[in-house]
């Protein structure tokens, strides 16, 4: 359960995304909203990218008072990821991998599934941005989270990986009860996701619709 | 084929590798002296154990541009160079010969020189052994290219399996490699101003009654002289890495990784600290000045990264406070006491700030 208090994210004195109180309960939820309402700013504040004012916390375990156990539980894939063009996929996923106290197993079937091996290993400044956004969303699976953050999943890659993506999600949710939180302009197709709520971020806040 | 060989692989790998093989001639240059190198050469013409040690330093530098070759075949853009296959197999493997003999020529222009000294030295075996080990690389590299080749689908390929090894990246070599590929530029003018600095005040020590506060001051200028390197990494980690605020990692392992970071790009000064310290002062003394300037150095980072942010009045600050550290050593403030209250101050800096950057 993801509980929400007394939050607000400004930038420069300027009300991004506010909220009192909002708990969002287990299950797959979809968080919608036009470009530039704030649905990313709520995701990275989330996931503990971005400093904000409020507490946010995952089952009882406190962003801001326990940063490293909540950061175990809570990963985020961003809508539009960026890296050094001079590293390699790999080397982004290697680091992330053991920070999130995964294995090196888990890491190579992820890279595996989403057929990333054939090219993980060249600089990403060779990528295209669908190859990046794999790198992106693999990073996201790695370790043990409770909660995965997925800011734009479907953008920019092929057909065949946004099957995958479905899979993954349904996999995890199923078999190890990984809760998710999506964004996406396009509809999820929903007899393949469990879809529980959709939330919706408008007029500078988020509620449920 | 020789010709596009050249034009493609090359060229490319000079280009890229440009300041590797800079770093590697300004130390061959910079920091050996002639006499220097003529007492390794003597010594590997006579020992087989140095000259083994030289072989395998070559051939490391052979794997590396074998495995440069490897990625480069590997690309989209390189498959075009798959027709070569096209062409009779003693002009393909000549070819590739020609290429390997290309890529390493820093390890056979050191050849030829320990081969020239071997001759007048009259160490035949030793001297034939140099030769014979440069063919050696040159035909494997030839036979590998050969293979992969005959292999245009690199997934069923098994050179990738076994040859194609990269190595990770560690995460405090992250911006080193950043500023070693997009801001060389900074990162040569810093290193040659604090590399003058640091020479100068060494060479001035012993010329009058100066003490070690001579050299803080050295090593206080290098460390201020870091600011615009400090700040780009700023920069660095806001533009690429702010994903790494979600990871599960402790303040003291982001303090640790970034101490790291710094140490490796202050190698530079601690390679000319360590050079030139004057004959009076011991080893203990430069370590502990080196450690000075890396506590320096680690501060101001954690001011301008964790504090200061874009605020240019930051600068000010830093200006102000370098006055009033150079002060506090001519009040005769000892530098490993500067050294282990200014690594506390960061790390508290770091642990109060980390996640309150933007």
């Amino acid at each position: 359960m993801l509980k929400v208090q007394n939050f607000t994210k400004s930038y420069s004195g300027r009300k991004i995304i506010a909220v009192d109180e909002l708990v969002i309960p287990d299950g797959i939820h979809w968080v919608k909203g036009v470009n530039g309402s704030g649905k990313s700013t709520f995701f990275r504040s989330v996931a503990g990218i971005v400093p904000y004012e409020g507490q946010i916390s995952w089952n009882g375990t406190d962003q801001k008072t326990q940063p490293i156990a909540y950061r175990l539980k809570v990963n985020m894939s961003e809508a539009e990821p960026l890296y050094p063009e001079f590293l390699s996929g790999y080397d982004i996923l290697s680091f992330i991998n053991k920070a999130k106290q995964g294995t090196r197993e888990q890491l190579y079937a992820l890279a595996e599934r989403f057929d990333t091996p054939a090219y993980w290993k060249n600089p990403c400044g060779t990528y295209s941005s669908g190859m990046l956004k794999k790198v992106a969303i693999i990073s996201a699976f790695l370790g043990s989270p409770e909660l995965i953050i997925l800011d734009e999943p479907l953008i920019t890659i092929d057909v065949k990986s946004v099957g995958i993506v479905y899979e993954l999600v349904k996999e995890f949710y199923e078999e190890k009860s990984v809760n998710f939180l999506l964004s996406s302009h396009q509809d999820f197709i929903f007899e393949n996701l469990p879809i529980l709520h959709s939330y919706q971020v408008e007029n500078q806040t988020i509620f449920q619709v | 084929m020789n010709k596009i060989l050249y034009l493609t692989i090359v060229r490319e790998y000079y280009r890229q590798n440009a300041i590797f093989i800079f770093t590697v001639l300004m130390f061959a240059i910079g920091f050996l002296r002639g006499n220097e190198h003529l007492a390794i050469i003597n010594e590997a013409l006579r020992s087989p154990f140095t000259l083994s040690c030289i072989f395998l330093l070559w051939i490391l530098y052979a794997v590396k541009v074998t495995l440069f070759t490897l990625r480069f075949l590997s690309q989209r853009s390189s498959e075009f160079l798959y027709h070569i296959r096209l062409f009779p197999p003693a002009k393909r493997i000549w070819a590739f010969m020609n290429l390997q003999f290309s890529l390493i020529q820093l390890a056979f222009t050191y050849a030829v020189l320990m081969i020239g000294k071997g001759i007048l030295e009259k160490t035949w075996w030793a001297a034939l052994a140099i030769a014979l080990v440069n063919v050696g690389m040159v035909v494997a590299g030839a036979l590998v290219y050969e293979y992969r080749i005959k292999r245009p689908n690199s997934r069923q390929d098994v050179t990738r399996k076994y040859l194609n090894l990269t190595f990770t990246t560690p995460r405090f070599l992250f911006y080193p490699r950043y500023l070693l590929t997009r801001q060389t530029v900074l990162l040569l003018i810093t290193k040659s101003f604090t590399a003058f600095v640091i020479m100068g005040v060494c060479y001035l020590y012993p010329t009058d009654d100066y003490d070690i506060r001579l050299i803080s001051l050295g090593c206080l200028l290098a460390a201020f002289s870091q600011s615009v390197i400090l700040q780009h990494l700023h920069f660095f980690e806001r533009m690429y890495f702010d994903m790494h605020k979600n990871m599960p990692v402790s303040s003291l392992r982001w303090f640790l990784n970034y101490l790291l970071t710094l140490a490796v790009i202050l190698l530079p000064e601690a390679v000319v600290l360590a050079r030139n310290l004057p004959a009076s002062l011991s080893a203990t003394d430069g370590l502990i000045q080196f450690f000075f300037l890396l506590a320096v150095t680690v501060m101001l980072l954690h001011y301008q990264v964790f504090v200061a942010g874009n605020n240019e009045t930051g600068f000010q600050v830093v200006f102000f406070s370098g006055l009033g550290l150079a002060i506090l050593i001519m009040f005769k403030i000892p530098a490993w006491a500067f050294s282990g209250v200014g690594l506390v101050l960061a790390y508290w800096v770091l642990r109060r700030r980390f996640y309150e950057v933007e």
